[in-house]
């Protein structure tokens, strides 16, 4: 994995408040990125493309794509950047990185969509270009989230601060304001 | 005569051709709109229809194995290998880059051989998998010099006009003439030193389309000089620029990465070759196919696979990270963030769009 220092830390303490992260993170993606979900079973990630995926308008249940390995979600509300697709998708299961680049994700994101890989950290190097990572962690105490946020490449460099500003306040950051109840908190 | 199924789904484009020594036999093709798995199968029916050929006289599968889009790719490599494994033929693997190196090789005159070629795929993202060539004559047969400067004229014309990338090149049309029995046609070589010229341009007496197709004639032949590489286009830009500072002749670019990023590329002082060869084509595959397999240069189905160029042939270092459930009570740092979130619980309907913890869509995976 390309060692960067993050963006943002932001800890959250329930279930709601990754998902308001999610939501405010998915205001600042465009069509063409991809979002790297890190951390163990259980960490989060699935719970963050729930905020992210509510936050562009989509309506079914996201769940845990670990068996169908990409599932694409059609947003309502693609935000500024126009988005219109949500590909949600899941490399547990996949053992070479080869198997990473079949699925074809740096071209699929093409299709005016976005990309959120959980486990995708491992195969960072056949996603080519940028992508962004979010890590979860447990926190201290139970239900506690540490979520560290990380430009990997050039261009998520560039919009560091668009990113920072976003995590930082989830409840403000949302274009669609179907998410992030619970992050009034945040700051 | 060996037969040859050639398979191209390296870009958003697909094909399926058969051909022997003699040229192509049929091909089927569809462009853009990256519909290979709806091309290809019904592709190889096709063409082997439209040939009058069976599928058991094939003597070789050729594909096309990339870099490019993997997920044409896939259902690309995946046909070939069933059908040389099904009725236990060899494969000649060719990568994308050497297919459409080979076809701008096909259609330059020969005055051009020796010159630089730089072949670039769009690898989406921001990136490009690219190769250098130099473009060689293959059987180094000399050609006279009146024939050069008229045709080079030509080129220099265009390029001067178009500066640059923009410029479109004289001689492409040879990869047509190759087909369309150009030897013997004269004349055209002085008004734009498109289909035919290239040919006609040739004093060395290759008057046998069938030489022309096999390559035992001499052509002028892609050199591969580099491995494929996947780099952001400005890095590419900046090699191209290196090599457009040393050599005569403006490097050429070919491939659908140089269309796409032209404008980061025309500063380098290479050309652009037409867009028309931009995407591999299935019948150059198969002529380079016809070429390597006559050459012995045949593979076992078990070995072919996709070249990712990436460090994709690694396998993924699941051990430092698979995991258990995050055990809590270790960090609780904070480093620069806000505390986002309350102490709700999980899995209720946050604004209406929120997901139902549990529910299970029951799509299949695509
Ligand atoms: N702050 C929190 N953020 C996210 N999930 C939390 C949090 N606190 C507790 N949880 C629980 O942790 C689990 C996370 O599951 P999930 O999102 O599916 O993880 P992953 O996709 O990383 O395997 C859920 O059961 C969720 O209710
Ligand atoms: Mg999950």
């Amino acid at each position: 994995m390309i060692e960067a220092a993050p963006v943002a830390v932001v800890t959250t303490t329930s279930p709601d408040g990754t998902r308001a992260v999610g939501g405010a993170l998915a205001a600042v993606v465009r069509p063409g990125d991809i979002v790297v979900l890190a951390g163990d079973l259980g960490a989060g990630k699935t719970t963050f493309a729930q905020g992210f995926a509510a936050a562009l308008g989509v309506r079914e249940p996201v769940t845990s794509p670990t068996f169908a390995l990409v599932r694409p979600y059609r947003c309502r509300m693609g935000g500024a950047g126009g988005v219109r697709t949500i590909l949600h998708a899941d490399v547990y299961r996949l053992d070479r990185l080869a198997e990473v680049a079949d699925l074809g994700l740096a071209q699929l994101v093409e299709d005016e969509a976005v990309a959120l890989v959980e486990w995708g950290d491992v195969a960072v190097p056949v996603l080519g270009g940028d992508v962004l990572q979010v890590r979860l962690d447990p926190g201290s105490g139970d239900g506690e989230r540490l979520v560290t946020v990380t430009a990997l490449g050039p261009g998520w460099a560039a919009r560091a601060a668009t990113v920072r500003a976003a995590a930082r306040g989830p409840a403000t950051g949302t274009t669609s304001g179907k998410s992030g109840k619970s992050g009034e908190e945040g700051q | 005569m060996t037969v040859v199924l050639a398979i191209e789904s390296a870009t958003d484009a697909a094909g399926v051709a058969l051909a022997d020594g003699s040229g192509l036999l049929a091909e089927v093709r569809v462009g853009r709109g990256r519909r290979h798995a709806e091309t290809i199968a019904p592709g190889v029916e096709a063409v082997c229809r439209l040939a009058g050929i069976a599928l058991r006289e094939v003597d070789v599968v050729v594909v096309d194995v990339g870099p490019g889009l993997f997920t044409g790719l896939r259902v690309g490599i995946a046909t070939a290998k069933g059908i040389a494994f099904g009725l236990g033929l060899p494969m000649v693997p060719v990568t994308s880059l050497d297919v459409l190196a080979a076809a701008v090789a096909a259609g330059r005159p020969a005055s051009r051989s020796g010159r630089t070629l730089v072949a670039v795929v769009d690898a989406r993202r921001g990136e490009v998998f690219w190769a250098r060539y130099r473009l060689d004559w293959g059987s180094m047969r000399p050609v006279a010099p009146g024939a050069e400067a008229g045709l080079g004229g030509a080129e220099a014309g265009l390029g001067g006009v178009e500066a640059g990338l923009g410029g479109v090149e004289a001689g492409l049309g040879g990869a047509g003439a190759r087909r369309s029995g150009a030897p013997g046609s004269a004349g055209t070589g002085g008004t734009s030193g498109a289909t035919g010229t290239a040919w006609d341009a040739r004093s060395d007496g290759i008057s046998d389309i069938d030489d022309m197709w096999s390559g035992a004639g001499g052509l002028v032949v892609p050199v591969r000089l580099s491995e494929p590489r996947a780099s952001a286009p400005d890095v590419l830009a900046a090699e191209i620029k290196v090599l457009a500072g040393i050599e005569t002749d403006p490097p050429l670019v070919v491939g659908d990465g140089a269309l796409r990023y032209a404008a980061v590329l025309a500063g380098t002082g290479a050309i652009a070759v037409h867009g028309v060869l931009a995407r591999p084509m299935v019948d150059v595959l198969a002529a380079v196919g016809v070429w390597r397999a006559d050459a012995g240069l045949v593979e076992d189905p078990a070995g072919v696979d996709a070249l990712y160029v990436r460090e994709a042939d690694a396998r993924i270092n699941w051990e430092r990270r698979r995991p258990q459930r995050p055990a809590a009570g270790d960090t609780g740092g904070n480093a620069e963030g806000g505390s986002a979130g309350a102490g709700d619980t999980e899995g209720d309907a946050a604004g209406g769009a929120a997901p139902v913890t549990g529910a299970v869509t029951g799509q299949p995976a695509p």
